[in-house]
């Protein structure tokens, strides 16, 4: 009896230890980013508004497919991906950056590439915030239990492949470099400047496979279509990622010294 | 003895396995090249700790001493929790190993400040128990307005001070010193072997790994002399020290 409560406490110590680890590297992190910049944060705001600027200029007045619904779309969709693209660039070569704190001190590694995660995710908050009070301002209300699934589903996903992706760069060193043009492929790959029922039967396999393209249609249908949500679909996915999670968590650990050697 | 048994190795051997980075680029080079990579690449240095066996008790201030790459850094990281031996058994009561060679941890793009937020956090520290060691740690490393800078602006003296006065401040079970006492000006020096004569009371376990004799003498209470991975000498600072030279 004595030993479980003496287990749980100690397991609550650690597990507490290590948030606090990984809420402090993902704020002092991005604290860091900033400094000695004229405008700070407000670089978050504009690099997205440019690129939402550019891609609905390209697909709203070269090829001609505009449509305020699809300038939202393109606007929510750059939101989204420059939150996931350059959380898993950062998380790649977390190992090695931090290479003074995965030979040093004891704690579980998964936390470095996570807490890149996180760290992009608090900026993300920012330019969401901004995002949602237009679509309120012009009359969409999301459908909040359906956008807090979509939202725990996507941190949990994308902790994983950033996981796969450091665990990945560790011993094979090639991957940040493929990281680089792989996330410019799949940004054109994935729905985002044009809508899925857009690409060819033939290709549809390559929405099918996309995992990015599933996190984004959560998105939109919470975010705009809110007639279309799909609960169970939801849950299906969450289920899945959390499945990937846990056993890539699983893999660091098991891999642990390897990656400190290797390092 | 009755002391009590904080950390203890049994027959403990460390192997550092031949590291396997793949690479196209091997391909393409005569044998001989590649064997002279593989020795540069110090693949082929095999046990960096081999059966080793040692009990540490509390109140220990342990002195090692040995030459460059007798398996010094090995043993404080397999003693920090960090490394898991290769075979043998290790047996620790600590939970949150401390810092090894200090400052080396240190966010170069941070501030002194938030590295000690890091650094805290990394030695399991809530934010109310750094914020309260916070004033003492800046005013024993003498950083003063400094301490708001990057870390990269601070000359290697200042990075000492820093990482000193926060691996002393919070203090954890095991304290592993690793050639820091080198370093800084003769003051700084004497503020540091103040500073260790206080907190050696307090804690369980400390482990210095130095080449001075002074230091060593100065403060432990115990030495082990390693070489090419082996214990040769376990016993008193002078048996030790006379040894060694």
């Amino acid at each position: 009896m004595w030993l479980l409560f003496y287990t749980l406490f100690y397991k609550k110590k650690m597990l507490s230890r290590n948030f606090y680890i990984l809420y402090t590297l993902a704020h002092l992190k991005q604290k860091a980013n900033v400094r000695g910049t004229i405008l700070g944060y407000l670089w978050w705001f504009i690099e997205p508004m440019m690129l939402i600027a550019l891609y609905s200029y390209i697909v709203g007045v070269i090829f001609g497919h505009a449509g305020p619904d699809r300038i939202l779309m393109i606007a929510i969709g750059i939101t989204l991906w420059k939150w996931w693209s350059t959380s898993l660039s950062a998380a790649t070569t977390s190992f090695r950056r931090y290479k003074g704190i995965v030979t040093q001190v004891k704690l579980p590694l998964s936390i470095l590439p996570i807490s890149e995660v996180f760290g992009q995710t608090y900026l993300f908050l920012f330019g969401y915030a901004l995002l949602q009070s237009i679509l309120l301002f012009m009359g969409y209300m999301p459908d909040l239990f359906s956008l807090m699934i979509t939202f725990i589903t996507t941190m949990v996903l994308i902790s994983a492949l950033s996981l796969v992706l450091a665990l990945l760069n560790v011993f094979v060193r090639d991957t940040a470099f493929l990281v680089g043009f792989g996330l410019r492929i799949f940004f054109y790959i994935t729905p985002i400047i044009y809508p899925k029922e857009r690409v060819p039967e033939d290709y549809q396999w390559l929405v099918s496979l996309n995992p990015f393209s599933y996190l984004i249609d959560m998105f939109n249908v919470s975010l705009i279509y809110t007639n279309q949500v799909n609960l169970a679909n939801h849950l299906i996915i969450l289920m899945l990622s959390a499945s990937v999670l846990l056993f890539i968590l699983f893999l660091v650990q098991k891999l642990r010294m390897k990656i400190i050697r290797n390092i | 003895m009755s002391k009590k048994k904080v950390v203890e190795l049994k027959n403990v051997t460390l192997e550092y396995t031949q590291s396997k980075s793949y690479s196209i680029k091997k391909l393409f080079l005569s044998k001989h090249e590649r064997d002279k990579i593989i020795k540069e690449s110090n693949s082929l240095r095999k046990a960096a700790l081999n059966n080793v066996s040692m009990t540490f008790y509390e109140g220990d201030i342990v002195g090692i001493v040995g030459r460059n790459g007798a398996g010094k850094s090995s043993l404080c990281k397999v003693l920090s929790g960090v490394f898991a031996p290769t075979e043998g058994e290790f047996y620790s009561e600590v939970e949150i190993g401390s810092l090894l060679t200090l400052g080396s941890f240190f966010l170069r793009e941070l501030s002194g400040l938030d590295n000690v937020y890091l650094a805290g956090a990394l030695l399991g520290k809530n934010k109310r128990e750094i914020e309260e060691k916070i004033e003492s740690i800046i005013d024993f490393s003498e950083l003063g307005e400094s301490i708001n800078n990057p870390i990269e602006t601070y000359s290697s003296g200042m990075v000492s001070r820093l990482a000193f006065s926060i691996a002393t401040s919070f203090r954890s079970d095991i304290l592993i010193i690793d050639e820091v006492l080198s370093v800084g000006d003769k003051y700084f020096r004497q503020k540091c072997l103040q500073r260790m004569t206080e907190i050696i009371k307090g804690s369980k376990l400390i482990i210095i790994v130095s080449h001075s004799d002074h230091d060593i003498r100065s403060m432990c209470n115990r030495a082990v002399y390693l070489d090419k991975g082996c214990v040769l000498i376990d016993g008193s600072v002078g048996e030790v020290l006379q040894q060694y030279k």
